[in-house]
Formats: C-alpha cells, structure tokens, sequence
C-alpha cells in the first residue's frame, strides 16, 4: 500500500514544518510543504498530493486564488483540499468557495485532531 | 360648525344678556348654560365646548375654582373669566391660573364678547396646533438620536469585528505554532518524567484559553448582523436546553419550564437568540455549584403592564405604549449577584469567574444580542435568594 500524501501550503512555515513533523510522527503519511501559494500551486502539479491543507490569508496568491487554478487544473483537481483559516470572518469566504473545498480548519488545531480530520476527509472522498 | 359655548352665570338676567349679544353677533354659536357649579363641572366633563365663558363670583365658589378643577382634570378649554369693573387683580390671578381673557362687564361688554371669544379659539388653535408640531419634533428628535444610537453602536461593533478578525488572525496563527508544538514534543520525549508532562499539559491549556478569549471577542464583535425571521421561542428555548441539558443533569440542577404554548412569534435571529439563552443558562449553572434550580417562564404582556412591574428598569425606546411582547424569564435559586457587581454585570470583559472560568462577555455579548433585537434584557438578584434575568423581544408583526 502507498503512502497517503498531504501538502500543506501555508506562508506560516513554522507551522508547516510543525505539522508535518507531527503527522509524519503520528500517522503514515508522506508530507510535503509550500510557502506561498505559488509555490503551492506548482509543488501540487509535482507531488500529486492525496489532500491539500490550504491556508486562505497568504501575501501574493491567495488560498482561495490557489484552490480555483487547483480546481481548474486537470492534473490537480482530483486533491482534496482543506482550507485553513486563523480568522474569525472567514467562514463566508469558505461557504462561498464550499463547492471546491472539502472542509475547513481553524487554527489552532492539536495535531490528534487534525490527523482524525484528515484520515474522514480521505475515507468520504473514497481514497484508501 | 358653529362654535360651543357654555356660559356660567348664576345671575339669570345677566345670562340672558350674554345669550342675545351672542345670537346678535351671527348664527355661529351654540349656547348652553349653567347656573352654579356643580352643573357647570358636570356640563364641561361631558363636554367639550370651544368656550368657557364663566362668572367670576359664583354662588358658593369662584371662576377660580372651576379652572383650577379642570386644570386637575387635565381639560384644556379657552376659559374666559368675566368679572365686576375693578377687578383686574382677580382678572390676573385668573390668567396665571391658566385663563384665556377676561372680560369686564361694562358698558363695553357687549361690543367685545364675540371678539373676546373668537380671539381666545384663536389662540387656543394656535397653542394646539405649536404642541403638535412641538410633539412632532420631539418625535422625530427622538427617533433620529435612536437611530443615531443604533448607528453607533453598530459602527462601534464594526470597527471592532474588523479589530478582532485581525487579531484573531496574528494571534491564532502563532497558537496554531505553539499547539503543534506542544503535541510535537508531547510525542517525541519518550520517557517523560511527570513534571514535563505536567508542564506540556499546562502550555496546552493555556492555548486552548487564549483561543477561547479570541473567540468570544469574535462573538462579540458578530453581533452586528442579525438574520431577523419570525421565530417560534418555545423552539429556541427547547433547543437551546437540549445543548445544555446534559451538563446540568451532571451538576445536579432541575430545570422547571413554565413557558405558554399559544406564545405568538417573535422576530428574532434563530441562533444568536440561542447564544443568549445558553449563556444565561451557563451563567445559572455556573453559579449553583452545589446544585440547584432553574425555572424557565415564557408569556405574553402588554408593554405598559410589563412597566408597571418592573418600574423603568428596561429601557424600551422603540416600543410603542401598550405593543405587545413576550417575555422570558430565567431564575435560578443560587447564591445571587453582590449589589456592587449588578452595575457592572453587562461590562465587557467583567467575570467573577476567575482565569479558568469565562471571559466575561457572555452577557455583554447577550445585551448586544438583544439590544440588536429592540429588546431589553434586566437582571435582578438577591443576595442568598437567586437570580432572575428577564428577556423582552417583539412580537413578529402579521
């Protein structure tokens, strides 16, 4: 069986390396980061992700810009996404972009959680 | 419309006088009569008349009498005294007591009674039609600061839901490091000695209680939209027990509901009416630790009946007198609220709960909640006796 793979895309790069030391730790999956959402965009064609941990708020592109041209793209548009918010007034924002992202996270999250999050977002979109 | 005039006179010579000047002065007058007091009371309460012509001295009393009994009565009718030559200070006396003019019965008289009176209608449609506009100013004065109100207020909750959504986001991103963090180590020190642990569980607590406080500064900022739908209340006082019924079996207090079943509906935003309910409930629990009772109540009352009771304690600026609300009460049997506290009770940030208890803007934020409603919500408690917070919202119109 083959490793799950997540990428996380988040300009908060503490956090990034964070969650994928924890997740790495506690569960088997195979975790790739990105910095910005360029970035993102690019290692999601590249890594081919499962499920994409996508924070809204970034400096240049977008969470939000980033998970249209994911959505759009043939080659990315089968990962599942999860937003990720730290804002309170993001919940609009996340309904409207609801018919592209699966679920959405507010930080901070303990790492058992998000690993629980992770593992029913993958078994409801059929990917075992 | 001929005018109506009611001429007081014991003299009945005099009065016949007056009768034929006025018959004399056109066909636009409508006379009656009375020959002591007690009549001429009872003539002007079932009333009205455009005029009061009176005698000064009457049989038993004087004209002073009279007016000072209509002014009692709150009857604001054009009074004209008329006295003997050489009263003036009567005449006057009578003017400070609210009398239109005088009339002095001399030779005169007659060529200026039709004006006298008509001057005095004059004046009194002039006074009437000034305290309308008067009131109409005062009206819409009134409505324009309320809604100056309203608009500061949300102004206010705007500029600070844009505050704590940025906060939120500067703040929740570095827990969201420190959270992972914690979980990190947590995982990764094998063999930890307990004070570690120990010391990893108190910097996760400690996370989760500065996130909660961003929360509720978000909740408290949120209540600056509300979604208004005519909403059934037993509905949303049942669902908001369900969330919290659980937890009340577990801390040992009995809720006992006495809420009508015909309540009508009221306009209300479905969930932030929850939040205000749950926050009441918690606030009730929270203060019977040893256990307790809570009694819900839910009815219907007139405005004015409702003030009657509790005198001016809620403000209630955009009720009409005698409009109709529901009320919800929410009384605990617990230890009740110090009297210095009750001022500060609604403050943001004000908590007797200690670090580990709320925040302290669960009834800030309820106030908020029911202020958006133009409602009103009050709390009265008694020390060793309990603690009752009355709830008032509108009844949906149609």
């Amino acid at each position: 069986m083959t490793k799950k793979k997540i990428l996380i895309i988040d300009d908060e790069t503490d956090f990034c390396k964070l969650v994928k030391r924890n997740l790495e730790l506690i569960s088997d999956y195979e975790v790739s980061i990105a910095g910005d959402g360029k970035k993102g965009f690019k290692s999601a064609k590249e890594f081919k992700p499962h499920l994409i941990l996508l924070d809204i708020m970034m400096p240049g592109i977008d969470g939000l810009e980033v998970l249209k041209k994911l959505k759009a793209d043939s080659e990315t548009t089968s990962s599942v996404v999860i937003m990720l918010t730290a804002r309170g007034d993001d919940e609009l924002k996340i309904k409207a972009a609801q018919s592209y992202c699966e679920d959405y996270i507010t930080k901070p999250i303990d790492a058992p959680e998000l690993k629980i999050k992770i593992e029913e977002t993958l078994k409801r979109n059929g990917i075992k | 419309m001929p005018i109506k005039v009611l001429l007081i006179e014991d003299n009945l010579d005099h009065l016949e006088i007056s009768k034929r000047i006025l018959q004399k002065a056109g066909g636009d007058y409508e006379v009656d009569s009375a020959s002591d007091s007690r009549e001429a009371l009872q003539k002007i309460f079932a009333g009205p008349y455009d005029v009061i012509l009176c005698d000064y001295r009457l049989l038993e009393v004087t004209a002073l009498d009279i007016l000072r009994e209509m002014n009692r009565k709150d009857i604001d009718t054009p009074f004209i005294v008329v006295t003997a030559l050489g009263s003036e200070k009567i005449a006057v006396d009578m003017m400070k007591e609210g009398a239109y003019d005088y009339l002095i019965k001399d030779v005169l008289y007659s060529d200026t009674l039709d004006i006298v009176i008509k001057k005095a209608i004059e004046r009194y449609r002039n006074k009437k039609e000034k305290e309308g506009l008067q009131k109409e100013i005062r009206e819409a004065y009134n409505k324009l600061k309320e809604t100056q109100d309203q608009l500061i207020q949300s102004e206010k909750l705007s500029a600070l839901g844009q505050l704590a959504s940025g906060v939120a986001h500067e703040v929740r991103n570095p827990l969201g490091i420190i959270m992972q963090g914690i979980d990190y180590l947590e995982n990764k020190i094998a063999n930890k000695e307990s004070d570690i642990q120990d010391t990893l569980t108190m910097l996760k607590a400690s996370v989760k209680r500065a996130n909660r406080i961003i929360g509720s500064l978000l909740d408290f900022s949120r209540a600056a939209s509300l979604d208004l739908n005519p909403e059934d209340l037993n509905g949303i006082l049942e669902s908001s027990l369900s969330l919290v019924k659980v937890r009340f079996k577990f801390e040992n207090i009995n809720i006992v509901v006495e809420t009508k079943n015909d309540l009508p509906r009221v306009m209300a935003d479905k969930n932030k009416l929850e939040q205000v309910f749950i926050n009441i409930l918690l606030n009730a629990m929270q203060s019977m630790p040893e256990g307790g009772k809570i009694v819900i109540r839910a009815f219907e009352r007139e405005e004015e009946s409702f003030q009657n009771d509790i005198g001016k304690k809620i403000p209630l600026n955009s009720l009409q007198p005698g409009e109709k609300v529901v009320m919800v009460e929410i009384e605990d049997s617990g230890p009740g609220v110090p009297e210095e506290n009750l001022k500060k009770i609604f403050d943001p940030f004000f908590s007797t709960k200690g670090p580990n208890g709320g925040v302290g803007l669960g009834l800030s934020i309820s106030r908020n909640i029911i202020n958006m409603h133009k409602g009103g919500i009050y709390l009265e408690s008694q020390l060793g006796k309990g603690t009752k917070v009355t709830v008032v919202l509108k009844i949906a119109e149609g």
